[in-house]
């Protein structure tokens, strides 16, 4: 039973890779580089608080990648710890849509008659509402400072 | 069932099933907010030395399925609470009433602007090999907000940059923020269409429709006989754009929340972002409502459209 779907999976995977569009190749490629910014950029060791240099709106140099903004912090550090504010988020929101996705879809998928219509009358109403005014939503409710 | 009866009902079905989807937003809506900690009160100056006055004029010592009701029934005759920050003591309805008409232009725009590039260029592309695809599809992949900043900040940077070095006046295009601007519309239709992927998915599943279409026994035979189809061709090609944009109802009403804020445009998402900063609560409730109401109406429209065009369809929904 678990060999066969195994199969199947890797089938499935290979059959994807070789036939994914060059714009998934690009997704993708941009997708594992902000996961790899995320994930190494502690390792670098380059603190948060010390990110503040004496030039100003810089220009992009060999010391300082992106160039300084109007404080003197270095944008490409910058721009590296703040991938660790999305991935984690992102990451778990993932988690959360395909762990509660997944069993909520197949008993819509499995049920018949009004369960099934209410179930997808429900998930309906949820999709209705866009994301970013839900979070705009949340910062009216909560405030905008960190949580 | 009379023909005429039986579209009636047809009808009668799809818009309690939009009004049951607005009803089960407005109770998520409201779900989320009786689950947070503290109350609308909380957020208006002075509201704790008034806290009982206030409590019984919002309903807030009513159940919560009774304000549910209340707020629902209160909506279905455009009574959507007062602001209380944004515009101390105006109805939200006439608060967002105007804002809201730009809104709903700008989101019809960019599904025109999706719909008709996205034709022209399925049209070119359907099966053939054509860079434009990887182009158009790469295009999606930058984000609605980043579009918008890019965009706005290159070409207000450059203009400005060409302005101080003598090389131009200022244009008459070149319009302050509270100004209206043609171009600064423009600019807004066309990161809506691009950078919510809609011109993209639009284009793919055009370029879908009209390959199977090409190849379907009716277009053959009406070749054979020497003319070609155009408006039932046309017709075929429906269903593919109304379920694209019923899909991508909620990202474009979204992103135009985000793009009007960006581009400092005078529509409901600047005032949604301002209620969100000054926590009005009832504004920025009704905002959402409205948004969810769009997108629920935007479903319906291409539910129409569709039934409309296949009489199989409108067979089974039955």
């Amino acid at each position: 039973m678990i060999r066969p779907t195994l199969r199947m999976l890797g089938a499935v995977i290979r059959d994807g890779v070789r036939r994914a569009p060059l714009v998934g190749w690009l997704g993708t490629a941009v997708l594992l580089a902000v996961l790899l910014a995320a994930l190494l950029s502690p390792l670098a060791g380059y603190p948060v608080g010390a990110d503040v240099t004496t030039a100003r709106s810089e220009a992009p140099s060999a010391a300082h990648w992106l160039g300084t903004d109007h404080l003197g912090r270095d944008v490409f550090w910058r721009l590296l710890l703040a991938s660790r504010a999305f991935v984690g988020p992102g990451s778990l929101a993932c988690a959360v849509a395909a762990g509660l996705g997944v069993p909520i879809g197949a008993l819509a998928g499995w049920w018949t008659g009004p369960a099934s219509q209410a179930l997808r009358g429900a998930l309906g109403a949820v999709a209705a509402i866009p994301a970013l005014v839900l979070v705009v939503l949340g910062c009216a409710r909560f405030g905008t400072g960190p949580v | 069932m009379s023909p005429g009866r039986r579209w009636v009902r047809l009808v009668a079905l799809r818009l309690l099933g939009a009004l049951g989807t607005v009803a089960g937003a407005t109770a998520l809506l409201l779900a989320l907010l009786f689950l947070a900690p503290g109350d609308p009160i909380d957020t208006i100056p002075n509201g704790e030395a008034l806290r009982p006055q206030l409590t019984e004029q919002f309903g807030l010592d009513r159940p919560p399925a009774v304000r549910w009701a209340v707020r629902l029934g209160r909506a279905l005759v455009f009574d959507l609470g007062t602001s209380y920050v944004y515009r101390p003591g105006a109805p939200v309805a006439e608060v967002v009433a105007r804002p809201a008409v730009r809104t709903v232009g700008l989101v019809a725009a960019a599904c025109a602007l999706a719909v008709g590039l996205g034709g022209l260029l399925a049209g070119i592309t359907a099966g053939r090999r054509s860079a434009l695809r990887p182009l158009v599809q790469a295009g999606s992949l930058v984000a609605t907000f980043v579009l918008a900043d890019v965009l706005v900040s290159g070409i207000n940077d450059a203009t400005w940059w060409a302005l101080q070095a003598g090389w131009i006046e200022r244009p008459a295009w070149f319009a302050l923020p509270d100004q209206a601007s043609l171009v600064r519309s423009a600019l807004a239709v066309a990161i809506l269409a691009g950078g919510s992927g809609t011109l993209a998915e639009v284009h793919a599943e055009l370029e879908d429709a009209l390959v199977r279409i090409r190849s379907s026994p009716w277009v053959d035979a009406a070749r054979a006989r020497g003319r070609v189809p155009w408006g039932a061709v046309l017709r075929a090609m429906v269903p593919a754009i109304a379920s694209t944009l019923s899909d991508r109802a909620a990202l474009l009403v979204g992103g135009a929340l985000v793009v009007e804020h960006v581009l400092l445009m005078r529509g409901v998402g600047d005032i949604l972002w301002q209620a969100a900063r000054l926590r009005d609560y009832d504004l920025a409730l009704a905002i959402a409502l409205l948004s969810a109401v769009l997108v629920a109406g935007t479903r319906l429209l291409a539910e129409a459209a569709t039934l409309l065009v296949d009489p199989r369809l409108r067979g089974a929904a039955r």
